[in-house]
């Protein structure tokens, strides 16, 4: 073989190489980029004790496939309260006044009082500060429509609401699924009353369960015989027209594969969606508007 | 013959490439000639209509027609149409809604057309009385490819006692409920205004 024809060869060779493998680097950092963005999302805040006398709290991110374990030895979901911040705060300030030179006070004295510049010290703030916690242990359990079987966990809303006030909201609790699709969730660090709670998972509209009374230690509730219901796939609390041509715009085969884009109208979870995801929407779009419990 | 036989399978080499690059290019300029005919078609190409007819015992029939476009080329695929109309007459007392046997009724007739195909599903469908009559239907494509027609074709019908004097009617779409959603831009309602 003649040397230029072996270097055009090669030359080709190499040219239709790198077109392959440049393709295939973009392709693993954009899905390493997308993996990064999935573990970012499924962190929680926790406050957690560190067992510590001078610094018992400490607020940290942790993955949400460690929250459980962290529940269980007495960390609490959530954000630590700011109040340590606020002694520090108050201790600066009394050391700065404590610099200022003394005065009269405005008052006129007589000609043999002298004014002694006297330094304050500030009490010092006792090292055991103790923090007071809810310590109410909250499980509950939901169930899906369309879901039957287990199924990979699931991120849904709650809100702790009095009246019209949302006295405590939880964005992002992850609930795990048992062998019959029943979800099951923990929030540990709810305030002591009665409450309206509403539930919300994306695909679903929202469910209120009212009267739920909490008391200190632990609470259940079982709420798994009254089914979020399907079809909620823009996340505006109803169902109408525009959700099913949503879902019915992906619904382009007889079977369409889940990805990134159409995940959320895979109600039953099982990969595909099909007609028996459809049928779901469908059996709950029976007025022009329906809308979830508010 | 080496040399020869090199020759041609370079010149092989470079038919590969070429045929690669038109397969390739293809794609791209019926992706970009799809893309751009979605910008084409004007959002507003959807339209309704109501017609009013008389029926046997004295009733009035109530028809409401729809098409995806106004010619073949300004056609859009829809998978889901609904709608709330508004029924009101001078004369309310006198006015019901019934069957085409003058039977009191509560839901509207989707057209036997839509339904023999097998494709179509009417999940919505209800008639009352209030103030005024409203009548909700909502129709559903579950083909793969949706459905589109530049000519109007009836959807559903209901029967009206106690008319009198068509021209007293007053009918009308709510805007927020009476919607038409395109197949493939799901968020696009083509329903003309």
């Amino acid at each position: 073989m003649k040397l230029t024809s072996l270097i055009s060869i090669a030359a080709v060779m190499i040219l239709m190489g790198g077109v392959f493998f440049g393709v295939t680097l973009v392709q693993t950092e954009q899905d390493i980029r997308n993996k990064a963005d999935e573990l970012k999302e499924h962190k929680v805040n926790v406050c957690h004790k560190t067992g510590s006398d001078s610094n018992p709290w400490v607020q940290i991110e942790v993955s949400e496939n460690a929250l459980e374990a962290h529940l269980t030895h007495g960390d609490i979901q959530g954000n630590c309260p700011s109040q340590k911040k606020n002694d520090d705060k108050d201790k600066e300030k009394e050391k700065d006044e404590a610099k200022d030179t003394p005065s009269t006070g405005g008052v006129t004295l007589a000609s043999n009082v002298t004014v002694v510049n006297q330094t304050f010290t500030p009490a010092a703030v006792t090292p055991e500060t103790k923090y007071v916690y809810i310590t109410t242990k909250f499980d509950f359990w939901i169930k899906f429509q369309g879901i039957d079987e287990r199924r990979p966990d699931k991120i849904v809303r709650v809100i702790f609401r009095k009246g019209e006030e949302e006295l405590h909201v939880y964005n992002k609790v992850v609930v795990t699924s048992d062998s019959k699709g029943i979800y099951r969730g923990t929030i540990t660090d709810v305030r002591p009353g009665v409450y309206e709670v509403l539930v919300k998972g994306d695909g679903f509209l929202q469910k209120k369960f009212v009267n739920i009374n909490l008391a200190r230690g632990a609470n259940r509730y079982d709420w798994s015989k009254d089914p979020l219901l399907a079809g909620d796939f823009n996340s505006d609390n109803i169902l109408d027209a525009r959700d099913v041509s949503e879902f019915l715009s992906f619904y382009t085969d007889e079977i369409n594969p889940v990805n990134g884009d159409n995940k959320v109208f895979d109600l039953d979870m099982n990969n595909f969606l099909n007609s028996t995801d459809l049928d779901l929407v469908l059996g709950n779009y029976n007025q022009l508007k329906l809308e979830g419990d508010n | 013959m080496s040399l020869k036989y090199h020759s041609g399978l370079n010149r092989t080499f470079f038919i590969v490439i070429i045929l690669v690059g038109l397969v390739a290019g293809s794609m791209l300029i019926k992706r970009t000639y799809y893309l751009a005919s979605l910008a084409l078609t004007p959002s507003s190409v959807g339209d309704v209509d109501v017609r009013l007819d008389d029926a046997s015992g004295g009733l009035t029939k109530v028809t409401i027609y729809f098409r995806t476009g106004t010619n073949d080329e300004n056609t859009e695929a829809i998978s889901t149409t609904s709608f709330r109309l508004n029924v009101s007459s001078d004369n309310m007392r006198e006015l019901s809604v019934v069957d085409q046997d003058g039977n009191d009724a509560s839901t509207l007739v989707s057209e036997k057309e839509l339904e023999s195909t097998g494709q179509w599903k009417f999940p919505v469908n209800s008639v009352k009385k209030e103030d005024k009559i409203i009548a909700d239907f909502a129709a559903v494509d579950e083909s793969l490819e949706g459905y589109s027609s530049s000519e109007y074709k009836p959807l559903a019908s209901f029967y009206l006692k106690g008319v009198g004097n068509k021209n007293s009617l007053q009918l009308g779409f709510d805007k927020d409920t009476s919607v038409m959603y395109s197949k493939r831009r799901p968020v696009t309602d083509i329903w003309e205004e």
